[in-house]
């Protein structure tokens, strides 16, 4: 080959081998280029690692501000930028002065103000719900920020609020250590915001669930703290397994630690006192077969230290879809203290019964003696006023017919009193009953003013009354109460009068269905009562002003306590307004049932005596073992005309009234030997007229329970001791033009 | 860990847990780090301590690798037999100088000295004139150790870490004084210079004015098939590594006939900056990659050094890589298994001893008994107690 030949082919094979070589070097940069693709695959993987570390981390956060700082630092972490920044939104949708945490942020690079604003005028034209966007220099130049690049994405409310901002960035100081952002970063980055959305919203909820645990918790707390304050044991029996959970407390009532003893129903049934058992197992029985809703059982329990503590257990059956019981819950409850508490209170009722049944023993004494004593009192004061009365009968002098009307209102005043302290007595018993009744209020009123007029007339005082004329009042209620009412009232009213008047008013009011109502008012112009007396003037043995000179106007002061008492307990009550020097006004209100027309109203009759004759024919017995009282009898009747015979006891007068022939018994009740009641029932048995002859009776005993006692036994009437003499030649005369 | 306080804190507790106490820490951080952060926080947890560290393109510590932008990794040294010394301002004109003056640094504090870890700028500077600097003091017997700092393979700048100092042209070095510890250093790089060399026509200095009679970037990016305006030394570096001929003993031991340099930084007017310095006329090849062969000489490599280990397992390991053979060279699955080659026949019982390596622009070990400058190397120093 020559020069020439060889020469092209050189240059051929040069030209060869340069390509080649080109070859070569485009091989190398093609495979660095394959290299770097697979570097940024590798960066890929590697930032979605860190995104999903940053998850788990952020899960945890224990606040909002530890959770801020985490995504700062992420936002570093992952894009391997120079700053990071999260920034949140206020609830009108600005953004707040400063982001929530920064990471890799010096100050120099830009004021957070500059980048707020900046952010503001971005933000704002976006509309979707998400927005991403990647700030290059020329506009973060503009806007006067030290950056480079910036890639800022916001993430909002469903609703379309903005509530939070990721930015990350590089300054210009460092822009060359970094290729521009490329696409893969970018989504990278949508990624790792749409995270931080999700656990943002995460955190809400968590924040919620939190708060639940937390609260849940607390009730738990409460509830175990409860549980434990109040010693309750819990029972859980699987009824499948038979195992059987019992609770350190439900241990702790026994006095064993929860070690001590193993949880099976053993640890029960062996513990269960013998005379429970079989109740408990009962019980136990009839709530597994569904027969109880509840099972309850009060039953005793061995304790560690051999003495029986009581327990009541309370449980439910859970059961299946069939009605079986499957599982049996329940509690268990201490109540040896409560058992010991009932046993004290049992006996300290006991002590108040036997307190109570002493006091009622006491009151009833002290009643019967108050009613003793009245009669004892009384007997002899028959005798005195009854010798009086006859005494006016004689030839007196005006000095010494003066002496016996004196004599005469003395004893008849301690009769008063001796009244008023029987009835208060039993007011304080409680023993008075209130009758129910038809009576005739307006004849009742009348009835009053008449005997009340006397009194008034005695100191020259006008007695007045006003009464709506009705043709009939008629009523149910206790008559002879409200009557010793308006005596009381009327008579009080009377007697702190000097000058002036006295004055009923009776007005009727609205009543109820059936009911009438009716209002009494007494007014006086006496002596008037001061604001301090006003205070205590219902109380017994209170006669008003303690400088009222009571001597004057004696008396018990008893009167008002036993109205205020008597009317209280015919559903009324009684006020009183008074001005010391001008006078007082009493009033009460009742509401009193109307009877039913068919019933009938006794005429009441006035207790003013009827005209007596002068002269009376008839044979009466007097029975009495009182001499005094047989005498004064005797010698009120013999002057009439009266053939008088005497019986000391009840035996006699039944032998009297078998063997002679009289009109009128005059029958004391109390008597040695055959009493008059047990007399009375003798005569009633005796054949044709005497056993029909009107018994009177004499009784000391002015209480309703002894009156009623003398009608029961057979007797016609009665007449109170100490007798006032026409009292006694009325009822004589009555009974003598009724035969 | 993004947070430079916090990633310090994070790697002082791994390395001495609660005793806290040391003399010395060397740390490598990578470009987004604050490197003052760094170095106060250190300082404020162990008072006294002196502290030198380098930017880097990533770290390779016990743990394994990692090439973010946030990696840092330290080594803490106890021992009165240490020398701290620095400079500012070394460039490829001065190198001979500053080293040198480095070196005396050095020698007044502890005038035994046997092996200096040495760091350098690793742009602007000329390697070999710093080795030579350097043994101008301490003779050629001591052995030089190290790399120079990087930043990401942009080749814009790097740091130099020196207490509560943060240069961009420093050096630092590290002398060790304890006359039971010995370092052996090896470097290895498995490329393959293909076709016709460029030759230098015009340099001054480090730097590279001319190759093949053309404008020097215009040329090497040519025939890289790059183009020269939008190029970058980040480009360049990764497929554009530099074979200077070897001499064939040397060429045996370091079981290729080139040596590599790179091209650090290029001037707006074409000129390329070398790392060591260069003669006209010299022979450059380009190089490809070849994996096969980068593992077989890691192997041949390690095989070596331990069996200069004579069964001795290292107290502890200092590791230059270059920033080209890491995530632009390898995928990270055979970045690591290449990582694990090399500390695997280290290790005692499975246990990787104190490893503190770094992805930089060069390597410092010795090559045929002689203190050398390397570039695109894995370069292992396993010190050990003799």
């Amino acid at each position: 080959m020559t020069d020439k030949e060889e020469t092209p082919a050189l240059a051929v094979l040069k030209q060869s081998y340069d390509e080649l070589q080109r070859r070569v070097t485009r091989f190398s940069v093609v495979e660095q280029e394959l290299i770097d693709m697979r570097n940024r695959l590798d960066c890929e993987l590697g930032r979605f690692g860190r995104i999903h570390a940053f998850s788990t981390q952020a899960l945890h956060a224990d606040s909002d501000e530890a959770f801020a700082i985490m995504v700062a630092d992420a936002l570093l972490d992952v894009f391997e930028l120079e700053v990071g920044l999260f920034w949140l939104f206020d609830e009108q949708g600005r953004l707040l002065s400063e982001p929530a945490a920064s990471s890799g942020f010096r100050a120099g690079h830009a004021s957070f103000e500059r980048i707020r604003s900046w952010l503001e005028s971005r933000i704002t034209v976006q509309e979707d719900k998400a927005c991403f966007f990647a700030a290059e220099r020329p506009e973060l130049q503009q806007a006067a920020l030290d950056f480079s690049q910036m890639l800022v994405g916001c993430y909002r409310h469903p609703g379309g609020k903005p509530l939070g901002l990721l930015i990350t960035g590089i300054t210009m100081a460092v822009a060359d250590f970094h290729d521009a952002l490329s696409e893969n970063e970018a989504q990278s980055f949508r990624v790792f915001t749409a995270q931080v959305a999700a656990l943002y919203a995460n955190r809400a909820s968590a924040a919620i669930i939190r708060r639940q645990m937390t609260d849940l918790h607390e009730s738990e707390e409460r509830l175990s703290l409860a549980v434990k304050g109040s010693e309750i044991g819990f029972w859980d029996w699987c009824l499948d397994s038979g195992a059987m959970v019992l609770s350190p407390e439900w241990k702790a009532t026994l006095g064993y630690h929860d070690n001590e003893i193993v949880s099976n129903l053993d640890a029960w049934h062996s513990r269960v006192h013998p005379e429970d058992l079989d109740r408990s197992l009962q019980l136990v029985s009839e709530h597994m077969a569904g027969m109880t809703e509840i099972y309850e059982n009060l039953h005793r329990l061995r304790h560690k230290e051999g003495h029986y503590v009581w327990v009541m257990a309370r449980g439910r059956a859970l059961r299946d879809e069939k009605g079986r019981a499957r599982r049996f819950v329940g509690t268990h409850l201490d109540i040896s203290r409560q058992k010991a508490l009932e046993e004290r209170l049992r006996e300290a009722e006991e002590l108040q019964r036997q307190a109570r049944q002493q006091a009622e023993s006491a009151s009833q004494a002290k009643s019967v003696f108050v009613a003793s004593m009245s009669h004892e009192i009384r007997t002899p004061m028959n005798g005195v006023i009854g010798m009086l009365q006859l005494l006016q009968d004689t030839s007196l002098t005006p000095v010494q017919s003066s002496l016996v009307t004196i004599a005469e209102q003395s004893a008849t005043a301690l009769l008063d009193i001796i009244g008023d302290i029987l009835d208060i007595s039993k007011v304080e018993a409680g023993r008075v009953e209130i009758k129910h009744e038809p009576f005739d209020l307006q004849a009742l009123v009348k009835n009053v003013i008449q005997l009340m007029r006397h009194r008034a007339e005695a100191k020259d005082i006008q007695l007045e009354c006003h009464m709506p004329k009705q043709r009939e009042c008629r009523v149910l209620g206790d008559e002879g109460r409200l009557r010793q009412v308006l005596i009381n009232l009327i008579g009080n009213a009377i007697k702190f009068t000097d000058r002036g008047s006295v004055r009923l008013d009776v007005k009727t009011g609205r009543g109820a269905i059936n009911r009438h109502s009716f209002t009494f008012c007494i007014t006086d112009t006496g002596v008037g009562i001061s604001p301090q007396a006003l205070e205590h003037l219902f109380e017994p043995f209170n006669q008003g002003d303690s400088n009222l000179n009571v001597r004057k106007y004696a008396g018990t002061g008893l009167g008002l306590a036993i109205s205020q008492a008597l009317l209280r307990l015919m559903g009324g009550d009684i006020t009183v307004a008074s001005k010391k020097g001008t006078g007082s006004e009493f009033r009460f209100t009742l509401s009193l049932p109307r009877p039913s027309p068919s019933t009938s109203v006794p005429l009441l009759e006035s207790d003013l005596p009827a005209a007596i004759p002068e002269r009376l024919t008839g044979r009466i017995l007097v029975v009495d073992d009182s001499q005094t009282s047989r005498m004064v009898a005797k010698l009120m009747m013999e002057p009439t005309g009266l053939k008088v015979d005497l019986a000391f006891d009840g035996e006699e007068a039944v032998s009297k009234v078998k063997k002679g022939r009289y009109d009128v018994i005059l029958m004391d009740c109390q008597m040695p030997g055959m009493d008059g009641y047990e007399a009375t029932r003798h005569i009633r048995k005796l054949p044709g007229k005497r056993g029909r002859l009107p018994v009177i009776a004499l009784t000391a005993n002015v209480e309703t329970g002894f009156i009623g006692e003398c009608y029961a036994s057979g007797m016609t009437d009665h007449l109170c001791k100490p007798v006032q003499k026409t009292s006694l030649l009325a009822k004589i005369s009555h009974y003598l033009a009724e035969s | 860990m993004v947070n430079s306080r916090h990633a310090i804190q994070e790697c002082l507790e791994a390395a001495l847990g609660s005793d806290k106490k040391c003399d010395l820490v060397m740390l490598h951080a990578s470009i987004g780090h604050d490197y003052l952060v760094l170095a106060d926080e250190v300082r404020r947890q162990i008072p006294g301590v002196r502290v030198v560290g380098a930017s880097c393109c990533g770290i390779v510590g016990c743990e394994g690798v990692s090439e973010s932008m946030k990696d840092v990794a330290l080594m803490a040294v106890r021992g009165p037999e240490l020398a701290v010394a620095h400079l500012d301002g070394i460039y490829g004109h001065n190198a001979f100088e500053k080293a040198a003056e480095l070196a005396r640094q050095l020698k007044a504090q502890q005038p035994g000295i046997t092996m200096i870890h040495f760091l350098a700028s690793g742009i602007d500077i000329a390697n070999d004139r710093a080795i030579a600097g350097i043994e101008s003091v301490f003779g050629p017997d001591v052995t030089i150790f190290g790399a120079t700092s990087s930043d990401n393979m942009r080749g814009v700048v790097s740091y130099q870490i020196v207490d509560d100092q943060v240069f961009e042209h420093g050096a630092w070095a590290v002398g060790f004084a304890d006359p039971s510890l010995e370092v052996d250093t090896q470097a290895t790089h498995g490329f393959l210079a293909v076709g016709e060399p460029m030759v230098v026509t015009r340099a001054e200095g480090t730097r590279i004015l001319e190759l093949n009679g053309r404008p020097a970037w215009q040329e090497y990016t040519s025939l890289l098939g790059l183009d020269p305006e939008k190029a970058t030394c980040g480009d360049s570096i990764p497929v554009g590594a530099l074979a200077e001929e070897l001499p064939a003993r040397l060429a045996l031991e370091y079981g290729n006939p080139h040596i590599l340099r790179v091209v650090t930084k290029r001037d707006a007017g074409g000129a390329m900056h070398y790392a060591t310095t260069i003669r006209e006329g010299t022979r450059l090849w380009l190089t490809v990659r070849d994996e096969e062969r980068i593992f077989a000489d890691m192997g041949r490599m390690m095989a070596a050094m331990v069996e200069r280990g004579g069964g001795r397992k290292p107290v502890a390991v200092f590791h230059a890589d270059c920033l080209a053979r890491g995530r632009y060279l390898l995928n990270r699955v055979m970045k690591e298994e290449l990582v694990g080659r090399m500390q695997f026949p280290l290790s005692s019982d499975g246990v990787v001893p104190p490893w503190l390596g770094m992805y930089g622009f060069g390597e410092f070990a010795r090559l045929g008994g002689v203190n050398t400058y390397h570039n695109y190397t894995t370069a292992i120093y396993a010190i050990y107690r003799r």
